[in-house]
């Protein structure tokens, strides 16, 4: 069998087709789609808004919820110390002596610094190693 | 050229567009069908490309300057048109023109528009093998039997390089017919 060649074949057609009728019906189609596209949109007038009044009234509505919203937010909620920063203050810069300390403590808040203050023996024998009798007598 | 000036001086005067643009379909739209359906492949694909290409042509009528011929005008309209819908249609379906026109042509053989044999179904498969710009080139001269001036005029290539184009379409056409 000899080689496809394709000169030596007679000529080969696409083998596409139209439907029926079709070219016959296209032209009216295409005026039809040409006037729906081409024909300008009719506005009704008492529709009409003009954009101007829109785009104010948006403005409005947007200027006015972020006044209310800073209002609301505006209280100005002071910020609480901490406890570290009130022990700092109590200890280096309050002008606190023994006496004022004694009269703010209850019994409660004793037993309860009883409790939270342990003290171990060794501790206390380390305290009185390094104090001399003259220091203690102070 | 008289008589195509004057044609187009219908076209744009509005008394006489309507019956002028009817007459442009009536004369075009055949050979417009056969050259889009020759890219796109499905019929109903063909029908909305040639509306469109239409439409851009009763559009832009008022700025054909006349530098080129109308016949080359319209088949550069249509052209483009055709290969702007397979690019658009194959991105959204996430595939390459390439693969959407062999999708179109597994499907050909059971499409009512196609009452071509194995050999021509063969032929189609074949010169969807080549690269786009080859196909063009292949079926307007041996499917619409267009001339190489009117194809340099359409694609803007120059006639040498369209013939040394055809004539290597035919050679892969060929070679691919004979291994498969």
């Amino acid at each position: 069998m000899s080689d496809f060649r394709l000169d030596n074949e007679p000529k080969i057609i696409p083998g596409f087709k139209a439907p029926d009728a079709y070219f016959d019906r296209f032209a009216d189609r295409l005026m039809e789609q040409l006037r729906e596209r081409e024909e300008p949109k009719v506005i009704p007038l008492y529709k009409r808004r003009p954009v101007w009044l829109s785009a104010a009234a948006s403005v409005a509505i947007l200027v006015g919820a972020g006044i209310f919203l800073t209002i609301n937010n505006r209280t100005a909620t002071a910020e609480q110390p901490d406890d570290a920063a009130i022990e700092h203050y109590l200890v280096y810069q309050a002008n606190i002596n023994s006496y004022d300390l004694m009269q703010n403590l209850d019994t409660d808040d004793l037993a309860e610094m009883e409790q939270s203050i342990v003290v171990s023996d060794e501790a206390i024998e380390e305290y009185l190693y390094d104090k001399t009798i003259e220091d203690l007598n102070e | 050229m008289q008589d195509e000036k004057a044609f187009i001086a219908e076209l744009l005067d509005p008394k006489t567009q309507n019956a002028a643009f009817r007459q442009l379909v009536s004369q075009y739209s055949r050979p417009l069908y056969s050259h889009i359906r020759n890219i796109v492949i499905d019929h109903d694909d063909t029908d909305d490309v040639l509306q469109n290409t239409f439409i851009k042509v009763f559009r832009n009528l008022q700025g054909f300057k006349g530098e080129s011929k109308m016949f080359s005008w319209i088949y550069r309209i249509a052209t483009n048109e055709a290969i702007t819908f397979i690019s658009s249609k194959a991105k959204k379906n996430s595939v390459s023109n390439q693969e959407l026109q062999q999708k179109a042509l597994n499907s050909l053989q059971a499409d009512d528009h196609f009452d071509g044999d194995a050999l021509q179904l063969k032929l189609q498969q074949a010169v969807a093998t080549l690269p786009e710009k080859q196909q063009l080139v292949f079926k307007m001269k041996y499917f619409e039997d267009l001339k190489y001036e009117e194809i340099s005029e359409i694609l803007g290539t120059s006639v040498g390089a369209l013939k040394a184009s055809y004539h290597h379409a035919v050679k892969k056409i060929e070679d691919h017919i004979n291994t498969h």
